[in-house]
């Protein structure tokens, strides 16, 4: 058993196009991008159908990520925005099966990345799709990093043990990845700690990390929730520029949508563990058809705000996440409340732009929301 | 760094003069003397001997003298052992009571560690209660309770370790009941610390990034976890080696081993002062130079941490 | 965007337990299955000890002679008469002389603990106060302390001075428990001064200044309240060691005189019966062994229960 695997579950590998056909001619080069084009069109990297992840706690079970399901293209940005506590970080985690297993589980749903079904992996399988494949990077950067081992160490580990270089190689390979990071003289720094480096930096080393087996997905956590305002703009530049430069697909896991929209193709709002609205960015933004996205929206400061006039919330908490009722699960918080908001929860119906669906029957053809 | 080692170094001088001074005041303090028997002897022979050791000089004078001796390396006459000087009597038994020490030392951290490591790792499995259980043996077990426990039931019943005596490595068998009678608190005390410590790190971030990146797990455990998990497990290597030196006195008076600890409460009961002194110093500055390792070695291996 | 019209709706406030700091505190406690154990018999045993010399079927040095001849000169073994526990060669009943050797435990834990306290409190809530000279000259002080190999210090203490009046006080326990106390200080007095350090520089503590609250003040009601939690701990977790210490004293026929029963002494008087009559060292080990593990298991619950970052268990 090769340990490469995408063959383990009988889809083509990336590696397949011989490398020869790049370089030899016009002809050669239209044919690999006719190739590379089909193979982007006839399937996506990641898709993702009624998955549920549960946690099973004292008080009761946590259904932290319920019926969620969307798709992701190849070098496409996604961004999956919500409140804490409304599923985003959890979905991520899933997909890489990072779950803790007690209390977590995933119970039920699919992905399919790059045609693997990975929950049918084992755990060695799933082990080697990490880092390889798919890089995380996590919010906090000053706890994400191991504290007594040299940022060097930290980012040839993934080279190593993926790419099976040698340790120089490695080693190079994280030069190269710090220089592309924006950490000057990076050579000189590979033999510091993570201490020794601001937040932003430390940042940029998790996505030197991230990065450094070229994986075609990435995963953003809230990548600069913890940072100040003037590095989270650098950071998501980078983040952009690299994904752009290397055709690395990513999500991007926010709860600012100021940031969303600056970086994604498509966007997924995230309520209580079900997705409750999805569209391409420019869709949700200009016409978003569910309260909560228009609270998001709403609560956001605009430049041409009256001054002193007071900030927009959307009252009221999100709700418990143990054992939902059959209900709209904003209906507590929404303006636009109905009775049968109360009895039945909506389903994703489509609204208009392409792929742009939206859980309420409020703004469904013929509610009573306009 | 090497300033910070320079000034501990010197700051141990002057704290055991201190220590020695006041071992030398309390000692002198107690009532009673060196010629004490059952039995009085005539004042006259009293005063003659105090005369010959210059126990009739003021304090003073008899601290300074010993001082001034004891930094030429004289320890001084034994009062007890007439015909020794309280040099032999340390460098007979030194060895002995160092090797013992070591031993139990080794053994509580690769006995310790180890088991709780595994503990963590299979935490609430077989493993984890069987090394909580050695734990709860560890620190419920007075080491002289240990040490009588080990001495009646291997040695006099099952007969398969002689009952008292220590050859080192000429005779291995008399090592094992007294080193594992010192070192069973310390094992119960390193796994236990060592546990916690790794259950604590399990739930670190750094943890998961390196499981995202898809490391191995053997990798993941000993690169990213022990390493962590060791340092706060250092911190408690300082007063465990203090247990270490200040208790085997009684695992060497229990199994006989000839070693200077045993020497310890027979002179303060006989007032035999240059023993007495003696054994506090030796004793003082091992504690002191083990405290100075440990603190060292915590600098060493956390890079956090730097002293200036 | 809609037209934001209508009348808000009353938002669902959840619902919440108090949750000040003791109460959580307690809450956590009591869900740790081995603290509550402990807890227990930490109670059972101060019980016992008070209860001691009431409820002890006899005098725990009145010997009983000819029950000791009529067992052809051997000491009467447990469960099989009226001495509940055995009797040990004098004929002395084993469960009178527990009891008095519980008390003698629970009394050294309690007034070595009192000791630590009375001397480690002052003197690092000084040094953390006041900083500069006299946190260096107290901090060197403990530092001399700290190099004293503790029980070499404390055999020293203890057999200069047992002719003395004050050795001979309580057969000899208050020279123990002063002993073990000027040797166990150190570690409280530098818990204060870190905890007290940490808060020093909270600006609570400078707008209690800038107040003119006194000094004292601040110290007495403001930040040793704050410092409670790991001094109750550090208390707690002491008292194994000063336990141990006395009851390895007692061993060596250093401390409680006899005919007080200390757990250490009946270990040491019943080690020549080991194997004739070994209910003589296995009651008294058990007794000692308990007395640890609950105070360590009570202590250990008492930190996980206070410790603020620890994360729920499950």
């Amino acid at each position: 058993m090769t340990d490469d695997p995408s063959r383990v579950a009988g889809g083509p590998a990336l590696t397949d196009l011989p490398d020869d056909v790049h370089v030899a001619t016009e002809e050669g080069r239209r044919l690999a991008e006719q190739l590379a084009d089909n193979r982007r069109h006839a399937r996506k990297l990641l898709e993702v159908r009624n998955l549920s992840t549960y946690f099973y706690t004292r008080d009761g079970v946590v259904h932290a990520v319920d019926d969620v399901s969307f798709e992701l293209d190849y070098g496409e940005t996604l961004g999956i925005v919500g409140e804490s506590g409304c599923g985003k970080s959890v979905t991520a985690l899933s997909l890489t099966r990072l779950i803790a297993s007690p209390p977590g589980k995933i119970v039920s749903g699919q992905i399919i990345f790059d045609g693997i079904d990975v929950l049918k992996l084992s755990n060695e399988e799933m082990r080697l799709l990490r880092g390889k494949k798919i890089g995380f990077i996590f919010q906090d950067p000053m706890t994400s990093l191991n504290p007594t081992l040299t940022i060097g160490y930290q980012i040839a580990e993934s080279a190593k043990t993926h790419l099976g270089l040698s340790r120089k190689a490695a080693d190079d390979r994280a030069v190269e990845l710090l220089s592309k990071v924006g950490i000057p003289r990076s050579r000189e720094r590979m033999g510091d700690y993570p201490h020794q480096f601001s937040g932003g930096m430390r940042q940029r080393v998790m996505i030197a990390i991230a990065l450094a087996c070229d994986p075609m997905l990435l995963l953003a956590d809230e990548p600069t929730t913890a940072l100040d305002v003037t590095i989270q703009a650098q950071i998501l530049e980078l983040i952009r520029s690299l994904s752009d430069e290397f055709g690395t697909a990513v999500i991007l896991i926010t709860h600012d949508l100021g940031i969303a929209a600056g970086m994604c193709h498509r966007i997924n709002v995230m309520y209580a563990g079900r997705i409750v609205e999805t569209g391409l960015v420019d869709d949700i933004f200009e016409a978003p058809r569910m309260p909560y996205a228009w609270g998001l929206l709403d609560s956001l400061p605009r430049l041409d705000e009256v001054k002193g006039a007071r900030l927009r919330t959307i009252e009221g908490m999100p709700p418990d996440l143990i054992d939902p009722t059959a209900e709209c699960r904003f209906a507590p918080r929404c303006k636009y409340v109905h009775d049968r908001c109360r009895s039945e929860e909506p389903e994703l119906t489509p609204r208009g732009g392409e792929g742009h669906t939206a859980r309420c029957f409020g703004t469904e053809p013929g509610g009573w929301i306009q | 760094m090497l300033g910070y080692i320079v000034r501990r170094v010197l700051w141990i001088i002057p704290v055991l003069f201190v220590v020695s001074l006041i071992t030398f005041t309390l000692m002198h303090a107690a009532p009673g003397g060196p010629w004490d028997r059952e039995k009085k002897l005539p004042a006259s022979t009293i005063a003659h001997l105090d005369a010959k050791y210059g126990l009739d000089d003021p304090i003073h004078i008899q601290y300074l003298t010993w001082v001034g001796n004891m930094v030429r390396g004289d320890l001084g006459p034994s009062y007890k052992y007439i015909d020794r000087s309280v040099n032999d009597i340390v460098a007979d038994g030194i060895g002995t009571t160092a090797h013992l020490g070591i031993m139990a030392f080794l053994l509580s951290v690769i006995i310790g560690i180890p088991l709780g490591v595994i503990a963590a790792l299979r935490h609430n499995g077989i493993p984890d209660y069987l090394a909580t259980f050695v734990s709860v043996i560890g620190i419920a077990t007075p080491s002289f309770v240990a040490a009588i426990l080990l001495l009646v039931f291997f040695s006099v019943t099952l007969r398969w370790f002689p009952t008292h005596g220590w050859e080192g490595w000429a005779e291995p068998d008399t090592m094992v009941l007294p080193t594992l009678a010192l070192s069973l608190f310390p094992i119960a005390q390193i796994a236990r610390f060592t546990r916690a410590s790794m259950l604590e790190v399990t739930r670190k971030d750094y943890v998961r990034t390196a499981q995202s990146k898809g490391l191995r797990e053997r990798s993941i455990v000993v690169v990213h976890m022990i390493r962590n998990a060791l340092i706060p497990v250092v911190t408690i290597l300082g007063p465990l080696l203090a247990f270490l030196i200040t208790g085997s006195f009684i695992i060497e008076t229990i199994f006989s081993v000839p070693g200077i600890g045993r020497y310890y409460v027979t002179s303060i009961g006989q007032r035999d002062y240059g023993v007495i002194m003696a054994m506090t110093m030796l004793y003082a500055a091992a504690i002191a130079v083990l405290n100075l390792v440990v603190d060292v070695l915590y600098a060493y291996i956390d890079p956090r941490i730097r002293y200036s | 965007m809609a037209n934001r019209t209508g009348t808000l709706e009353q938002p669902a406030v959840a619902e919440r337990r108090s949750a000040s700091l003791w109460g959580d505190a307690w809450r956590r406690l009591i869900r740790n299955r081995l603290a509550v154990v402990g807890g227990v018999l930490v109670l059972t045993f101060f019980s016992l000890a008070i209860l001691g010399p009431f409820i002890a079927p006899y005098e725990y040095q009145a010997q009983h002679l000819p029950e000791i001849l009529a067992n052809n000169n051997r000491p009467i073994p447990p469960f099989g008469s009226q001495f509940l526990l055995g009797t040990d060669n004098l004929g002395r009943d084993l469960f009178s002389r527990l009891l008095d050797g519980a008390q003698i435990s629970m009394t050294v834990a309690l007034v070595v603990q009192a000791v630590v306290l009375l001397i480690g409190l002052p003197i690092g809530a000084a040094a953390a106060w006041f900083g500069g000279r006299v946190d260096t000259y107290l901090m060197r002080f403990t530092d001399v302390i700290y190099a004293f190999p503790d029980l070499l210090f404390i055999i020293l203490l203890s057999v200069a001075f047992r002719e003395t009046f004050f050795g001979k006080a309580m057969n000899g326990l208050l020279l123990v428990f002063v002993a073990i106390g000027l040797t166990a200080w150190v570690g409280m007095a530098r818990l204060v001064r870190g905890q007290l350090l940490s808060l020093k520089e909270t600006e609570f503590v400078e707008a209690a200044r800038a107040i003119g609250v006194s000094d004292f003040r601040i110290v007495t009601r403001h930040l040793l309240p704050n410092a409670m939690g790991p001094m109750i701990v550090a208390v707690t977790l002491g008292i194994p060691g000063a336990i141990l210490a006395e009851a390895t004293l007692a061993f060596i026929g250093i401390g409680a005189q006899a005919p007080r029963a200390s757990w250490g002494s009946l270990v040491a008087n019943g080690q020549p019966f080991l194997r004739s009559a070994p209910h003589l060292v296995i009651f008294p080990a058990l007794a000692v062994a308990t007395a640890l593990i609950s105070f360590t298991f009570l202590g250990d619950g008492l930190r996980d229960a206070l410790d603020p970052k620890l994360k729920g268990k499950q």
